[in-house]
């Protein structure tokens, strides 16, 4: 075959996920009149994979364990490989932004990973989750404006039974993220912190929820370990929904939990200061 | 930029990354230069300014020089502009195409290198391209070998046979990147320490090193993981048959490295010229 018309073949498609595709789903399409010459379709698919890779290093600086979680599990050619399509097509939309990259990524990651046959997605999923939840952490500091907010008397809330208690408003202070993980993400995260390359995975399975909690007006993320509940209640929790309206949207989610119980598990998570709170 | 004289200890420099240009600024006299790509350059003009204090090599990824389709007369003008700028003792191109034919009018630009077809056409396409640009750029042209993670269809010539009939017909200068050797070796399934005894390592002026990662049943390059063993055994096993002018370490798509790290690895091949062999 001559050499133009085989680094055609091979740039287009490199260039042209389409194209990569359909070749890949028709094997032998490729060939010449009736030769035997063949291109590898499978390696070239996975040196497209290679190609991409290497067009995310700049999100190695946001997600460093990812990358690292990739490769330890084996897998990260071949993830690559598949983002290929929808890495092109998003490009085909026009100049992409750091975060509209991220954002994709981190989606197509989270979609895929399930279904890649590797006994280590399940914590390379972990680690994505982790280092997105601090990436998107990052990104609302950068946008954040601060609100005021009115903080009531304590005193006034300290009875479930004073029904003007149950208009009061719980907000959050700061900002909370929460997700859930098969083991614990800060122990991945330390373990593949510690090598350049290829790191181990030596974890426990510890299915746990956790929050990314930024306080307001501080630069200091806390984790806190969340059970169903609070999980729950967090993620219903919007600054403007008082404790009838979250005891409303429970029994509505199927959790059947009295006004005075939701009231009780709010106040916990005042005692534990991660709410505050509002007057009605 | 001044090399050592013939047959002295190569210098030994970074690939441009980063974390590169703080190293150096931090630990003055550790790396001997700083490998930069043109493409970087190009882009990013004001990288020039961070590397002032200290030497130049430049690196390029444009030429497509085992391509069909010639480099615009803008790319050529810019790359001769840099090398002035840099005051480079030679521009490093790899032995790659970048370019294919498309039947439009544009080309399938894949943005980077991709190993050729081997063969006598391609080795006529190659020494006319470098008699051709000879002269052209104030530095010398010196090609890198590319990794092979795929056969291309109508080669006739082991790498070795075709960098050595390059090299007969021409009198260009090698940068023997060892990684992508090993690779080569590897993925194709020969010894690469035998077939280094082939090579004309009369010719090499410059060697790369980065990590290696076995992806997919395929090896592939890394830039994010520190050379292997078996690749500083064939640089000790180089240096008692040669001496190259620099030997540069490839560690540039992390967003950071440990100084301590670096400063190891930069022994470290201080130390193998120091183990080898060869007399100055």
């Amino acid at each position: 075959m001559n050499h133009a018309a085989a680094h055609s073949f091979v740039a287009r498609c490199l260039v042209e996920a389409g194209f990569l595709s359909g070749v890949h789903r028709s094997p032998g399409i490729e060939q010449e009149d009736a030769s035997d010459i063949s291109f590898d379709i499978e390696g070239i698919r996975r040196f497209a994979g290679f190609l991409v890779k290497v067009r995310h290093n700049p999100l190695r600086a946001s997600f460093p364990c990812t990358f690292s979680a990739l490769a330890r599990a084996g897998i990260e050619i071949e993830v690559f490989a598949r983002y290929f399509d929808r890495f092109a097509a998003l490009r085909a939309t026009g100049p992409l932004s750091d975060g509209k990259r991220t954002k994709a990524f981190v989606h197509f990651l989270l979609d895929t990973l399930p279904e890649v046959n590797s006994s280590y997605a399940y914590l390379v999923r972990d680690v994505v989750l982790h280092e997105a939840q601090l990436w998107q952490l990052r990104e609302i500091i950068q946008a954040a404006s601060h609100a005021g907010e009115s903080v009531c008397n304590a005193d006034l809330l300290r009875s479930a039974t004073d029904r003007t208690s149950l208009q009061h408003v719980p907000r959050i202070r700061g900002v909370i993220l929460t997700a859930r993980f098969s083991c614990d993400p800060r122990v991945l995260v330390m373990q593949l912190s510690r090598s350049i390359g290829v790191a181990a995975f030596d974890v426990e399975r510890h299915l746990m929820t956790l929050g990314y909690w930024l306080v307001r007006g501080s630069d200091k993320l806390q984790y806190i370990e969340l059970d169903v509940g609070a999980e729950l209640l967090l993620s219903i929790v919007n600054g403007r929904r008082n404790v009838a309206d979250i005891g409303r949207t429970c029994r509505t989610q199927g959790i059947p939990l009295a006004d005075g119980a939701v009231f009780e598990a709010l106040n916990d998570l005042v005692d534990r200061r991660i709410l505050i709170w509002s007057a009605p | 930029m001044h090399l050592p004289p013939h047959g002295a200890n190569p210098l030994v420099g970074l690939a441009f990354g980063p974390y590169v240009d703080r190293f150096v600024r931090d630990h003055s006299g550790v790396a001997d230069y700083v490998e930069v790509p043109f493409e970087q350059l190009d882009h990013s003009p004001e990288t020039f300014a961070r590397l002032r204090d200290i030497p130049l090599i430049l690196h390029c990824s444009s030429l497509s020089v085992a391509g069909t389709i010639d480099p615009t007369p803008a790319t050529m003008a810019a790359i001769q502009h840099w090398a002035e700028e840099t005051n480079t003792p030679w521009v490093g191109e790899h032995l790659a195409f970048i370019l294919g034919e498309s039947a439009g009018c544009a080309s399938y630009n894949v943005g980077y290198t991709v190993s050729p077809q081997m063969s006598v056409a391609v080795v006529d396409l190659v020494v006319e391209r470098l008699n051709r640009f000879s002269g052209l750029f104030r530095a010398p042209l010196i090609l890198e070998n590319s990794p092979v993670y795929f056969s291309m269809p109508g080669s006739t010539m082991s790498q070795i046979e075709f960098i050595g009939e390059i090299c007969h017909q021409t009198d260009v200068s090698l940068l023997l990147d060892l990684t992508h050797f090993y690779i080569t070796a590897c993925n194709l399934g020969f010894d690469a320490r035998k077939a280094l005894d082939r090579y004309p390592l009369d010719r090499v002026v410059e060697i790369h090193l980065s990590g290696v990662s076995l992806q997919s049943d395929v090896y592939w390059d890394n830039h994010a993981a520190l050379a292997p063993e078996e690749v500083f055994e064939l640089l000790a096993w180089v240096l008692d048959r040669t001496r190259p002018r620099a030997v540069t370490l490839e560690y540039n798509w992390l967003p950071n490295i440990p100084a301590e790290r670096l400063i190891t690895q930069i022994a470290r091949v201080h130390e193998a010229f120091a183990d080898s062999g060869r007399t100055a």
